[in-house]
């Protein structure tokens, strides 16, 4: 096996892996009452499964044509995300999550048209060099689209400050963070409510030595599904998008 | 670990304190500083090296028989062995070398990400980057007289090491540092390297046959090579602006870096001015001098020394008031793991 045909397939393999698994997320969630993103988890199994599709084409059974509208509803769908985000919490607000910001809306904008981008890049080359379905022999659109590529280092680089960013972050999530969280709140609430969520706000300065922490505390909810790993499956989209737009450069 | 919290019920808050000894990484994550973003920042960059470290060409035996074996031309011969022996080498296992080395840097650039491994990932680019310096930089051509700013010299994984050095999560003890880089080395130390890096590029703009008249246009018209339509003609064009014009535009060149090298010694507003100076040049070098990185070329193994440089200047961006240059402390925690 050549290394571009290696690389390609453990890329794809993972995509399948995301996609595979966000369809459980949204299934579990569904099954334990949890909170999670929908939309986002749906983006990632349209994602997985068409970036595995392009990666290796006999997997991919689905028109580029259909890819497309898919993928432009997606973008529109985000982009309506977004505003919604800003009427909702401003410009400088937190999600339902607590977590994330507008920033998170408006890198699966982002994500979206980067598909777009590809599928429409790629057509002609694919026309020619797939065998069949709608799948892109990813090496071989390789310069076809130079005339662009101020686009793809766009995207390139907004995906992996993205997936850098989210990596950072992943340690809100920490288990143990949340566990002594909460331990916090049960020693300081008399009424001693221990299912309220907490969420670190940020520290405001030292004092003495010291570090204060400021958190807050929202009414009883089930604790949002899996947050780290919906982190990593972002962060996986991020480097396998930014691989195959590399090699569209 | 003791502490102690406070509720509100009224502002829905609840904060509690906790000692700076008995904080792990664990236990408090917070925002990123301007530290952690440059450490991300950097991040992003080797991820992306190691990304286009999985482009189809380097797989090849071309990557260990020709990319690898050009930069020991014109090194002593001290220098030069080893970079041949390591480009048959990686000839010989293609596949394997090169997945390897796809591998060590996209685990450096998430290491360096994910706080709990970053001083890890950071003591490894250190050890990398100066073995990519020898083996596939040749020492960035300073030894055999073809180092130039304008393309990179004195290339681009040494400036990847001096950024590791210098966003190292630690503080330097004494005085508040007025930028970022000096957070760990301190003021002097930190001075000192942007000199001898800046200085270094200001004699490398007038060496050799970079002050001909026709150097700098040969070299910039050579990148139109192999790259796209619009980039080519970038290049053309500004190629055609210093044709016959080299030995003026660099020895100007060679005295605005001087200036940006010495820059750091000066009151804040100046010194942010002539990095300023410094950003706007680096970029321009990206893209006429480096061609992004060749990255549109398919053999482009990292972004050259533009970014680097345009991210080093931030982090020597002087903070202008009192309240900006306080670090933040727990985040040097978190940084730490400690």
């Amino acid at each position: 096996m050549s290394g571009p045909n290696l690389s390609a397939d453990v890329f794809a393999g993972v995509m399948m892996l995301v996609a595979v698994y966000s369809i459980g997320r949204l299934v579990a969630a569904r099954a334990w009452s949890r909170p999670t993103h929908a939309d986002v988890d749906v983006a990632h199994v349209l994602m997985g499964f068409a970036m595995a599709g392009m990666l290796v084409s006999a997997i991919n059974p689905i028109p580029s044509r259909v890819w497309e509208v898919v993928f432009v509803a997606l973008a529109v769908w985000f982009v309506w995300r977004c505003y919604h985000f800003v009427t909702q919490h401003g410009v400088e607000g937190r999600d339902e999550d607590h977590v994330h910001h507008l920033s998170h809306y408006l890198t699966h904008v982002v994500m979206s048209a980067a598909m777009l981008y590809m599928y429409l890049a790629a057509t002609a080359p694919a026309a020619s060099t797939s065998g069949s379905g709608g799948g892109m022999a990813m090496g071989g659109v390789t310069g076809s689209t130079a005339n662009f590529v101020g686009l793809p280092l766009v995207f390139l680089f907004v995906l992996l400050i993205s997936g850098v960013w989210e990596l950072d972050g992943i340690g809100r999530f920490s288990p143990g963070r949340v566990a002594q969280a909460q331990s916090e709140l049960a020693f300081a609430s008399a009424e001693g409510d221990t299912s309220t969520s907490l969420v670190v706000e940020g520290v405001t300065e030292p004092i003495a030595g010291q570090l204060m922490i400021e958190e807050k505390v929202e009414p009883a909810t089930a604790p949002w599904l899996a947050p780290r790993l919906e982190a990593g499956c972002h962060i996986a989209m991020c480097v396998t998008m930014g691989y195959m737009l590399i090699l569209m450069l | 670990m003791s502490s102690d919290a406070m509720f509100s019920g009224a502002s829905g808050t609840i904060a509690f304190r906790s000692p700076v000894a008995g904080a792990t990484s664990t236990q408090v994550w917070t925002r990123p500083d301007g530290r952690r973003m440059l450490q991300l920042g950097l991040a992003a960059i080797w991820l992306l090296d190691g990304i286009l470290q999985l482009q189809a060409y380097f797989f090849t035996k071309a990557f260990g028989t020709q990319f690898i074996p050009a930069v020991a031309q014109g090194n002593p011969s001290i220098i030069a062995r080893p970079i041949n022996w390591s480009g048959a080498t990686i000839a010989h296992h293609a596949l394997v070398a090169d997945a390897m080395f796809a591998v060590i840097q996209i685990a450096i650039g998430f290491g360096i990400a994910w706080r709990p491994t970053l001083k890890v990932a950071l003591g490894t680019s250190i050890a990398w980057a100066l073995g990519v310096w020898w083996m596939g930089e040749g020492l960035g051509g300073v030894l055999n007289g073809v180092a130039n700013p304008v393309n990179g010299a004195p290339g681009a994984v040494m400036i990847y090491a001096l950024l590791a050095v210098l966003l190292w999560p630690r503080d330097h003890s004494g005085p508040t540092p007025s930028f970022v880089a000096a957070r760990t080395v301190g003021e002097p130390v930190a001075k000192a390297l942007w000199l001898v890096l800046w200085g270094s590029l200001s004699y490398f703009a007038v060496l050799g046959s970079n002050r001909s008249p026709q150097g700098l246009y040969d070299m910039i018209a050579g990148m139109a090579s192999g790259e796209p339509g619009w980039l080519s003609r970038i290049d053309k064009h500004a190629a055609s602006l210093v044709n016959h014009q080299g030995s003026a535009v660099t020895v100007v060149l060679a005295i605005l870096l001087g200036m940006i090298a010495i820059g750091v010694y000066l009151p804040a507003p100046v010194t942010n001015a002539l990095l300023a100076v410094g950003m706007v040049l680096s970029f321009l070098f990206w893209v006429l001098g480096e061609a992004f990185g060749t990255l549109f070329t398919a053999s482009g193994t990292d972004l050259n020394s533009g970014p680097l440089l345009i991210l080093l200047s931030v982090a020597y961006w002087k903070y202008t008031s009192s309240s900006e240059s306080v670090p933040n402390p727990n985040s040097d925690l978190v940084s730490q793991g400690a």
